[in-house]
Parts: C-alpha cells; structure tokens; sequence
C-alpha cells in the first residue's frame, strides 16, 4: 500500500480563539477505511474541515500523493482528489439529483444547461459503483439513505480518491447502515480511500482497517483496528476507563406532577411529529426519553413547555389543564427548559452572562420593581450562579458567547435550574461538550432529583439517557413504543428493539404501568 | 511581533477588552476616513478649497450662532436617532421614522390651528397628538409583519411616501394659507409655539426635552423589562421565544414606541423653528435617525454624540454651501462611507485575528505551564 | 364618474400602464434574481437615481443617447457589484449595505449633478438625450392593440423581452443553476467548489443592471431630465412586486403591471378634480394592500396545506 494522504503538525485556532487542533500528524493509505475517532469537541469535523478546504489551519501542512497542498477552498481539496460527505447534507432541496451531482461541474450545451447530460452523467457513476439513485427526482422528495447516496456520488463524480465521510450513520436506519457499509467497502476495493469519522465503536471495529484517535484537539494514536478492542479505543478517547457510572441512589417517586393525554403535533408540511402520546410524569424522578433522533421526543418536551402547540390532546399540570396557556405562564407556574440547541435557542449571543441569566426573570419581583430593574439583585444572582456553577469566565460582564460550549451550556443549565422549577425539560443536556462541564451537570440533574422534581431527559447519547434515568420511555414515528418503570434491567440490545419499532408494547400495556 | 505578545502579556488582558479596542478602533477609523474623503471632494471640486476646508471643519465653532444653530440641528435628529434606535434593537427595519417625523408636525399644525389652549398647555397637547397619531401609524408595518409575515421595510417606507401625500392633502385643504406664495398652513398662534431659550438662538425647550429624552431611553432600554424584552428579541428571537417574550406584542410595540418619537420630533421642530407648517417633502430626518442608530450600535447613551458629530458635519457644509457656493448634499456620501467602514466586520480583521490567536496561544502556553 | 371611467377604459390609460410598469417591472426582476442568489438586495431605488443620473450626464455630454443608456447600465452594474463586495468582502449586513448605497443614490447624485452643473435638484441645464420610440409594424395598424403596444420607448420593450431573459437565465442556464442554488443552500454550492461569492456577485451585478436600466428609462424615457428622488419609490414598489411574484419572473411581471395600473390611475385621475394629493397616494396605499392581501392568502395557503395532510 501507498501513502496517499499526510497531515504534519496540523494547528487551528478560531476566531474566538478556541483551539480546536493542536499539533495532528497522520497518515492515510491508498485503499484503506480509516477511521478518526474521539469524542463530541475532540477536533474531528475541524480537522476534516481543514483537509476539505473549508477552515485554513493556523499553522501545519498537508500532502496529498506526497505533494505539499494549500487548501484554501473546497475547490481545491477537489482538485486534489478529495471529497466529503457532510453530516448535515450539503444538498439544494430544490433541484434534482442530476442536478445537485452535477452541480459544480455542470454539462453544457451551447449556452444552455444540458439536463439529459446531467442525468446520463448521474446514472454512469450510480451503475459504475452500485450505487442506485432516481436521477431525475427533485432531492426535497427522497429518502436519508439516497440523499446519502447522492452525497458519494457527487465526490465521485468529481474525480474524489479521498472520500471524508463525517458521521455518516447518524441519520441512517440499520438497514441503511448496513448498506452504505457494503458500497463503501466496495469503493475500498476499487482503490478509494476512506476517511470515517464516528464515534460508534461497534461501527469502527466492523467496517474499518485502521484508526486513528483524538482526545482534546491533540491525536492520541493510529492503530491497526484488528489490534485494538472496542475498549481500547474508547479508553484512548476518553482518557480513562469506559463507561462512566453516573452516581445514584434509588429514586424516591412522588406524586404526579404532569400528566400528558393522546397529546399529538403536526407540523407545518402535515408530518405528525407526536401521535397521540400520554405519560405520566412523578416528582422525585428522571424519566428518559429514548429514540432514533426526530421520533418525537425533542417535539414532546417542546410541547410540554408550550413552543409546539398540540393539535390533539391535554397537558395538566397538577391537575390543572395548560394546554393553552402560553409559555410564560407554563414557565411561571414552574417549568424549566434546556433546550435543544444553546445557541439558537438557549443564550443571545452578544448578551453578556448576567444578561443571559436574566432572561425569563425580567418579570419577576425579586429582580424588577415597578419601573426599574434590582440591579443589584441581578448581579448578585449572577455572581451567584456563575460561583455555583463553576463557569469559567472573566466575569458576569463577559459576552457568552466568548466562552466555551461547555460553559455556556452551564449558564443556562444554571438559570433553568435555579428558576425554582418543578418540571424541568432537558433536550440534550450534554451535546458537544467537554466531560467535565457534562458531567457536573449530570450530578446536577440528579441532586434535583433527589430534592423532588419531576425530570425529563432527552440525549442523543444512549449511554446518558440510560444511566441518568429512572424511568425510560421509548419513541418510535412519534408514539410510545415501550415503557419502563424501572430501567435497571433493561439492556441496549432490548431498548435497541424498541428504538427501531422492531419491539412495541401495547396501548394497554403502557397504560397500566401508569396506574399500576 | 514579539513585543506585541509582551504587551499583551499584561494581566487583565481578556478577549473582550481586545474586541472593545476593535470596535473603538473601528469608530475612530471610519470616522477619520469619512472626514478625509470630504476634504479630496473638496479638494476636487471646489473653486477655493481652503475656504471650503476651514468652513466644514471649524465653521460651526466660528461663532455663537453657528455654535446655536449646531444644536437646533441637534434636537430633532437626536429623538429620531432614539426612535430608531429602539426600533432597530427590536431587529425590526423600520423606516417610517422619516414620515412620522413629517407627518407629526402636521398633526402638530392641525391641532395648533385648530385648538386654543393655554400657552404652557397648547403645545405639549399638540406634541403630544403627533406622538400618539404617529405611534398608531408605526403599527402598520409591524403588525403586517406580526400578523402576516410581510416586509416591515417595504411596507414602512410605502407609508413614508403615502404619509407625504395625506399630509400636502390635509394641509393644503384645511390649513392652507391663501395669501401665502407657496402651499403653506397658516400661521401657528403664539399659545402653540414651544419656549425659545436662548433669545434669538432658535434653541428651543426641545433641547431639554431632547436630552432628558437620551436618559429616559438609556434607562428603558437598559435598566426596565420592557427594554429589555426588545433587546433579547433583537438579539434572538428564538430565544427570547423560549423564555416566555410574546414576540409579536413586543416588535410591535417598539415600533409604536419609536414612530411615535419620530412623531414628537416632528411636532417640535415644527413648532419650535418656523411659524408655520413650510414643508413640501419629506425632511430627511428619519434617515439621519437611521445613521445615528447605526453609529450608535443602537445604544441610546452614544445617540448624542453621534448627533453632534452629524449635525457639526451638516452645520460645517452648509456654512461652506454658503460661503463658497459649494454643495452640500455630499455630507450623505461621507454618511454611507463611515456606515460601510463602521460596520465592516472585515475591516481590521486581518489585525485582529493576528491579535486574538496571539492571546489565545499564550493562554495556552500559560495553561500548560501551569497544569505542567 | 362616467367622466373617470371614459379615462380608465380608453387606449391612452392601456398605453401608460405599460409605460409606468417599465421601472417597477424592472426593479421586481432585480429583486427576484438578487432573492433567488440569496440576497436581500434593498438598493433598487438608489440604483435606478445613479443610472439616471448617470444616462443624462454621458448623453449629454456625448450627444449619444444609446452611451448614455451604456453608461447608466454600466454604472448600474458597478452599483450592483459594489453592493456585492461590501456585503460579502467587508461583511455588512445586506440591509444595513444597501441602506448606505441608497444614501449615496439620493444624495450623491444631487451633488454631483451641482458639482458639475452648478445648479441645485434638477438637471435641465444638461442638454440630456432621449432614449427612442418605436413604432412596430403591423401592429401599430392594428386598432386599439396598435396603440397600446406600439409607439413605446425602446427600454419598455426591453423591459418585457428581460423577462424571459430572466426566467431563461435561471432556469435553463449553468449560471442559474448556481445561482438558485447559493440562493439555497450556499454551502452546498461551496462544498462542491461552486464560487459562492463569485456567483452572489454576478447575480447582484445583474440585478444593478436592471436597475440601471430602469433609472435610465425614469431619466431618458419617462422624462427627459434628472430630479432629486426622481424614481419617487419606483424601486422599492418593484421591491413590493418581486415580494407577490414568487420570485419568478413572469410573477414579478404580472405584479408590476398590477402596480402600473395604479400608478397610470393616479396619473389620469390627476386629470380630473380630485385633490392631486391623494391621487398620488395610490400607488403606495395599493400597494400596502396589495402586500397585506398577498401575505393574507400566502398565510391562508399555508395553513391550509398542514390542515391537508394531516
């Protein structure tokens, strides 16, 4: 085998001065599935960017066939060969998929853009490598797996030797997954290589030839993937021994707090996003929400806290019905929300931390007379909180959004926490944090507890939403597939069943764990 | 190089200090360019370009009633700067400021005319009606975009345009003045025109409304709830969604708040400047409360600065205008050069970027000695 | 009331829609492919007053009607491009940019016009140029339909041919392809080494174009000087236009000649004894109706289509 691709002393510093890279070396062989491992802010997708031309290191070099590269654009990594499959699909929705492959290299006729071309184009690739897609279908109306698809055959078509494919599996069903590994150890034979970046060990161990594993921006080490174990490896991405037991006594269930009816929400292009869903939800305890993302559970605690209104069904809290009120009035009455995503929805950007801190409280009495605002209660509050929280800052003055992810997140962990809720709503508490911020806040999450809130958690991460919950229900095309009173006994491959729809459990069934 | 990273090896030396000095930096810089591009047109135009020089740069400190008519130019582009800049904190693109300001001192000359009041009372009650006509009229476009998605840019500037016609209409019909050459109201009655005070300055009780207005603002902005609400909706809207702000009551209520200003300043400077309503066009004093704002970064507090800055550049070119016959519709070339420079992201950022991974090498470097 | 109806329904009202609808047709096509490249392009108006400025001053001083139409599209073009760089080179916000450009359309061309003529607002002073009219056989014989459509300024026609340049531009074309799909998903195109910034230029450097060949026409078609705020929101209604076309091009002319209606009314019923001033409200009170409506039943359909497919 050859040396197709080099990485030298590889160094990227963002504009905010967050050091994602520091000092990668690595090599990629002709023919090869090379896997790049490491944990959510390990600097994986900021060095794919940097080899796809989308981010210019700071310092370092490439080389691509043993040639010292400058990729200053995305046009350029083409030009070397290299192509990328991105998580988030960088498809117009709009055109058809002759089109979107086309697209950057477009046929022409004359003045005109030669459409039949584009296809016939399409269909060569999609034969040459088994890779079927409808050639003239607009991209909005196809399935995950062929949007996939359509991304492999874009670089394809472009001449790519050097395929980047960032977390490719996330959005796919096992089936899919199972195919796309079958077409991607084909372009292996056919000489390709393949630059996998995943977290999914079992995924790595099954497809890959070699690994290589960062941990904080640096790389750990390159390893032949016959040699290691799937524990090896999650030990060098952590830094420490696997699974982190997350601490806990037994709950103690108390009365219930919120209780869900038939709830449904559709969406503006008719999708049902929650069919009729109902749950009981008690203080004292964590219920998980468990599930393929978009199944419905990041939409239920949306509607719970009053952004997604219902088309069907109640919401009582304490008995009383809020399926109308408005979400401060749901705030209010007692319900926190972390949500989703910090920075579209959790933080304003260029508001300063105790600016952060008090949004949701600017009518509260404590922090607001009749005309003017308590500033010094505020700012007591924040230093408070910024104290309690550990946030690593330079003061409450300082804009949030020069601090870290995992900070950020702990400033709105802290105001949500700290608003006296009884329900709180927790929409991927932990996402693309370091595990020091994500683990103080699973402490967190579970001292409230065991002082008597009710607690929803939805995590894209099984391993969190299992060991942090005492109660899981499992969502499934926006319905309940599974309930567990008590998840101690559940094992991964039996929640797997449930996640896929494969398992389900009854109306019936699921009722009587509520009443029984 | 090297000594830069000595100097920033001062403690104290934070990422937000370092932006502050940028955006600083950045002012100074567009100002400084939009001074010096005056004086090339100058230079390229005039017939006596050291004349025109001296004019536009000291003209309006060369006497007292320069220097006073500096700050009767002050008063109304200040409250339109406050105007917008509560409407644009809201991110709401508003632009009906520019006829709010005209068509308030129509509404200002009607009830002027056709009210008599006491003198403390007739004009306030005539500023007053300006105010709340023009609030409701600012409703228009920010409920059309609340209510139905529609442009409140477009849909604000297509009631500029309707606001100049209804007002040359109810002036021209009801208040016109038959012996005057033009199609003017007919003169206010000395109960409605607002206290001089300064005798023969043209600095009227504006000014001090105008400055107790800054203060006002600031602190709604920035120490109440509801200014508060603007600001986060402003900033992300989602956001201030997901903490419990009603979006659409807030939007709204900016841009009542801020046409409604506008409104009050039109009324004042018509009452407090001429005996009666002269104008045939639009005045342009929206648009200077749409600069201001911008030179502002829509913070209240630096409204008045930015005011001073403007209207000594106004001042300055029309004492040119009239001492060497030179133009001064320029002033609003210099205008957009210094928006352009001032909001430039890019401009400086080459130095800047230098200067952040600079720090953030050192903080590294800083870290790692200390973690050993 | 008879008296308005004789004036709406006769060839001569017909006639003056198509010439007032040639500038907001225009400015709507600018604004649709700026939209369709992703752009919130606000700077028709102050594009259209710099190309008429800039078609009477090259006309007249050229004695060449045609170099000044050249000139005023050119400097168009150049508006259109320059907006481009300070949105994407200097990273200004589009609406923010394109409120600087719009001061410099208003206020630049004023002072230029007195810098070099020496009188202040208007520029009959300039021995400007006038760009011609054409009588188009056959179908200036036809009755009625002859004099409506014929005897147009050539920039009117133009006007309706860009149409269907437009339309065969974005959607028939490579460069259309790029630019809807910048417009899109820009990262999309950057992935796939589409020139993001390349392509977004050419599109706004389009869209100054077809502004400048509005201005133009205001200035050397329309009438036959320039005048402070000659375009009397001409552009932003084109804007109000391209925002009911579904950014498509044949949309944007449906809406414009919607809007040249008004605009004719308001000339005609200026005729008649009706307070000028609120006759030339129309155009503006139509169109924030016309907006209201649009956005109603855009909202309507919307709701509707979830109610379906639930």
């Amino acid at each position: 085998m050859s040396e197709i691709l080099r990485v030298e002393h590889l160094m990227k510093v963002y504009g905010n001065g967050v050091m994602a890279n520091k000092d990668i070396n690595f090599t990629a062989e002709k023919g090869e599935i090379h896997a790049i491992c490491g944990e959510n802010g390990a600097g994986k997708s900021t060095l794919m960017k940097m080899l796809y031309g989308i981010e210019q290191p700071s310092e370092g070099d490439i080389y691509v066939k043993g040639e010292k590269v400058h990729l200053t654009s995305s046009a350029k990594a083409i030009e070397h060969s290299i192509g990328m499959v991105h998580q988030h699909f960088m498809l117009v929705p709009s055109l058809t998929v002759a089109e979107n492959v086309v697209l950057g290299v477009e046929p022409k006729r004359g003045i005109k853009f030669d459409a039949k071309e584009a296809v016939r184009l399409t269909e060569e690739i999609a034969q040459k490598y088994n890779l079927s897609v409808p050639a003239k279908e607009k991209v909005e109306n196809i399935s995950v797996g062929l949007k996939q698809r359509v991304e492999i055959i874009k670089a394809l078509l472009k001449g790519a030797e050097i395929l980047i494919l960032d977390e490719p599996t996330t959005v796919l069903t096992p089936q899919e997954t199972e195919e796309l590994f079958v077409e991607l150890k084909h372009l292996r034979d056919e000489g390709h290589t393949i630059l996998f970046i995943s977290h999914k060990l079992y995924e790595v161990k099954k497809l890959c030839d070699r690994v290589t594993v960062m941990r904080g921006g640096r790389m750990i080490a390159t390893k032949n993937v016959s040699e290691v174990s799937e524990a090896d490896i999650s030990r060098m991405m952590v830094g420490r021994d696997v699974v982190e037991v997350i601490e806990k006594d037994r709950a103690v269930p108390g009365d219930t707090v919120l209780k869900l009816s038939g709830v449904t929400c559709v969406n503006s292009s008719g999708r049902k996003l929650l069919d009729n869903v109902s749950l009981n939800v008690r203080k004292g305890v964590i219920l998980g929400l468990a599930g393929v993302e978009g199944n419905g559970q990041h939409e239920l605690l949306e509607a719970i806290a009053g952004i997604e209104k219902l088309t069907a069904g109640t919401i009582q809290f304490h008995g009383r019905d809020i399926t109308n009120d408005s979400i401060r009035a749901r705030r209010e009455a007692g319900v926190s929300h972390i949500p989703e995503d910090r920075m579209a929805e959790g933080t304003a950007k260029k508001f300063s931390i105790t600016n952060n801190i008090l949004a949701g409280r600017q009518r509260n009495p404590r922090y607001t007379g009749k005309v003017l605002f308590k500033m010094k209660e505020i700012r007591a509050e924040a230093d408070t909180l910024v104290r309690e929280y550990q946030v690593k800052c330079s003061g409450r003055e300082q804009e949030i959004g020069m601090l870290s992810g995992g900070n950020i997140q702990k400033v709105v962990v802290a105001r949500e926490f700290s608003a006296g809720p009884e329900v709180i709503l927790v929409d991927q508490p932990t996402r693309g944090i370091d595990i020091g911020a994500a683990t103080f806040i699973r402490n967190r999450l579970v001292q409230l507890r065991d002082e008597g809130k009710a607690i929803l958690v939805n995590s894209a991460d099984l391993n969190e939403v299992l060991g942090l919950s005492d109660s899981l229900a499992v969502f499934h095309n926006g319905r309940i597939t599974g309930y567990f009173e008590d998840t101690s006994a559940l094992t991964e491959e039996e929640l797997g069943l449930y996640m896929l729809g494969i398992k389900k459990q009854t109306a019936e069934e699921i009722e009587e764990k509520f009443h029984g | 190089m090297d000594k830069l990273k000595v100097r920033l090896r001062r403690p104290g030396m934070t990422q937000e200090t370092l932006e502050k000095r940028f955006s600083m930096l950045r002012t100074g810089l567009a100002v400084s360019i939009g001074i010096a591009l005056s004086i090339i047109i100058i230079l390229i135009v005039s017939d006596d370009p050291a004349l025109s020089i001296k004019y536009l740069l000291i003209g309006p400190v060369m006497n007292l009633n320069n220097f006073y008519s500096l700050f009767t130019m002050w008063i109304p582009i200040v409250i339109t700067g406050l105007a917008v800049c509560i409407m644009f904190s809201a991110n709401q693109f508003n632009l009906f400021a520019e006829g709010a300001f005209f068509f308030g001192a129509v509404v200002a000359s009607g009830v002027a005319l056709s009210v008599n009041l006491p003198a403390g009372i007739h004009p306030v009650v005539c500023v007053l009606a300006a105010a709340a006509v023009c609030g409701l009229m600012g409703a228009i476009p920010a409920l059309m975009r609340h209510k139905l998605g529609a442009s409140e840019m477009v849909a604000s500037l297509m009631l500029n345009y309707a606001v100049l016609q209804l007002g040359l209409f109810i002036i021209s019909y009801f208040f016109r003045d038959a012996n005057a050459g033009s199609v003017a109201s007919r003169k206010y009655p000395e109960s409605a025109k607002l206290l001089e005070l300064i005798p023969r300055s043209n600095i009227h009780v504006g000014l001090i409304v105008a400055v107790v207005l800054v203060v006002l603002v600031y602190f709604f902005m920035y120490h109440t709830r509801w200014g508060y609400e603007i600001r986060l909706v402003g900033q992300n809207e989602k956001f201030a969604k997901y903490t419990g702000v009603s979006i659409g009551a807030v939007t709204v209520f900016s841009q009542v708040l801020g046409s409604a200003l506008a409104g009050g300043a039109g009324a004042m400077e018509t009452l407090g400047l001429y005996s009666r309503f002269s104008y045939t066009s639009l005045t342009g004093h929206g648009w200077d409360g749409v600069t201001l704002a911008i030179l502002a970064g829509r913070n209240p507090k630096y409204i008045p600065l930015a005011a001073l800055f403007l209207a000594y550049l106004r001042k300055g070119a029309d004492l040119m205008s009239m001492k060497t016959g030179m133009q001064t519709d320029f002033v609003s070339i210099i205008q957009a050069v210094i928006l352009v420079f001032l909001l430039a992201e890019q401009f400086l950022s080459r130095y800047r970027q230098k200067k952040t991974y600079a720090l953030s090498k050192q903080l590294e470097t800083a870290r790692e000695e200390m973690g050993g | 009331m008879n008296e308005v109806l004789e004036l709406v329904f006769s060839t001569s009202f017909a006639f003056s829609v198509l010439r007032l609808t040639t500038p907001i047709l225009l400015a709507a096509l600018a604004s649709v492919i700026s939209e369709r490249a992703g752009i919130g392009n606000i700077t028709m108006e102050g594009t259209m007053l710099i190309s008429a400025f800039m078609g009477v001053v090259v006309s007249a001083y050229t004695g060449s009607a045609w170099l000044g139409f050249l000139g005023g599209v050119v400097i168009g073009g150049l508006t259109g491009w320059l907006l481009s760089y300070i949105i994407f080179k200097l990273q200004v916000n589009d609406i923010l940019a394109g409120i600087a450009i719009n001061l410099i359309g208003s206020g630049g061309t004023v002072f230029l016009l007195f810098a070099l003529t020496g009188v202040r607002g208007i520029s009959t002073s300039l021995s400007s140029k006038v760009m011609p009219s054409i009588d188009i056989p056959f179908i200036r014989d036809i009755p009625i339909l002859g004099e409506i459509l014929s005897g147009h300024n050539i920039i009117t026609y133009l006007s309706f041919v860009t149409v269907i340049v437009i339309w065969f531009l974005l959607f028939k074309t490579a460069l259309g392809l790029r630019i809807r799909s910048v417009g899109e998903n820009p990262d999309a195109a950057k992935s796939v080494g589409v020139n993001v910034y390349k392509t977004k230029s050419i599109a706004l450097t389009i869209a100054g174009v077809l502004s400048g060949m509005g201005g133009v026409y205001m200035s050397m078609g329309y009438v036959s000087w320039f005048a402070k705020d000659l375009t009397a929101g001409r552009g932003w209604i084109g804007i109000a236009a391209a925002a009911m076309s579904g950014m498509h091009p044949v949309g944007a002319m449906v809406a414009s000649v919607f809007f040249g209606i008004a605009d004719a009314a308001a000339n005609t019923l200026q005729t008649i004894n009706l307070p000028s001033q609120l006759v030339l409200m129309i155009p503006y009170v139509v169109t924030l109706i016309a907006m209201c409506v649009y956005a109603y039943f855009r909202l309507q359909r919307k709701k509707k289509l979830a109610r379906k497919k639930a």
